[in-house]
């Protein structure tokens, strides 16, 4: 059975560049969001076994976010998506539950190798 | 006010740390070779580099992509065609129907995001802060036009400019170049462990 995966970010391109990436590699995509409300309705819906997650996002604060997830489902498993490379945002949202971080850009050998080891974790 | 000669280089050292990720980036996303071409300094906001940075073919548009984290405020600008020319390479070519359903600037915007992120993240990691970049603020017009925006917006926080940086990326093989203009207040230079010198 494949693994079931929710996309959050505030990019239709990204969104649908993960969504074709994942689901060329047999992942199973049950639902995308771009903001705080969608996301956690969408994962409410379908209870995926992992989210990616760009914490930049324009309307809400990826890092709130990440935290009402683990609110939601404290085993929730979190790839961190993101452009910004800062080590101690990183640790941060590690902190927070994120169990890991895959940076922008990255091909789809990259994103699968991320998505096994939070898998994994 | 202005910085002392050492505070400028050291300033420049780490956003040339921060260009060289960035450059990487964009090599990744083109599979083409980019490099910074030119960095110019100036402290405060002049007129002078305000006309050379906003400076461009006439009545060629630029895609502009403007971002902030405190202190900082960075300007992407694409012309249009290099913007095109990013996009294309950028998309992935199995995506079939997808590709024409997106709007340029959606794939710009992510392109430009992925760029200052590594410059960003320099920066913070510099200064031991945690800093989150916003996300992209989008235009397309005129350079000037774009600059005088992004300055706009910079200043509407209250922040003073302590001093401007433009620079230039390109890449031979794609036939893109794309300018990158950094804004950055006191407060922001002295997190690196200098202090303004006043005249």
């Amino acid at each position: 059975m494949p693994s079931r995966i929710l996309v959050v970010d505030d990019n239709p391109v990204v969104r649908t560049i993960i969504k074709n990436m994942l689901g060329d590699n047999g992942y199973e995509v049950v639902g995308e969001a771009e903001g705080m409300d969608d996301a956690l309705a969408a994962y409410k819906a379908h209870r995926p076994d992992l989210v990616t997650l760009d914490f930049s996002l324009v309307k809400d604060n990826g890092l709130a976010l990440l935290k009402a997830l683990r609110a939601l489902d404290e085993k929730v498993k979190v790839l961190i998506v993101s452009g910004t490379a800062s080590g101690k945002v990183v640790n941060i949202l590690k902190e927070n539950g994120a169990k890991g971080y895959l940076p922008k850009p990255f091909n789809s050998a990259e994103l699968v190798n991320a998505i096994q080891g939070v898998l994994a974790a | 006010m202005n910085l002392s000669e050492s505070a400028r280089q050291h300033l420049l050292k780490v956003i040339g740390v921060g260009l060289k990720k960035s450059a990487e980036r964009l090599s990744k996303i083109s599979n083409t070779h980019w490099e910074v071409k030119t960095v110019s300094a100036q402290t405060a906001a002049t007129e002078d580099f305000l006309a050379k940075a906003g400076h461009g073919p006439a009545d060629s548009k630029y895609y502009g992509a403007y971002f902030s984290m405190p202190g900082w405020g960075f300007l992407v600008l694409f012309f249009v065609q290099s913007g095109t020319a990013l996009a294309e390479v950028f998309l992935p070519s199995g995506m079939g129907e997808g590709r024409v359903n997106f709007k340029e600037q959606e794939v710009v915007a992510e392109i430009a995001n992925i760029m200052v992120g590594a410059l960003a993240g320099t920066l913070a990691d510099t200064c031991d802060m945690v800093c989150i970049l916003s996300a992209p603020e989008m235009g397309c017009a005129k350079k000037e036009t774009l600059l005088k925006l992004a300055l706009g917006r910079f200043r509407a926080g209250g922040e003073d400019v302590s001093i401007m940086t433009d620079i230039h990326l390109s890449s031979d093989a794609l036939a893109s170049e794309c300018s990158l203009i950094i804004f950055a207040n006191p407060k922001a230079i002295s997190a690196f462990g200098y202090n303004e010198q006043p005249t």
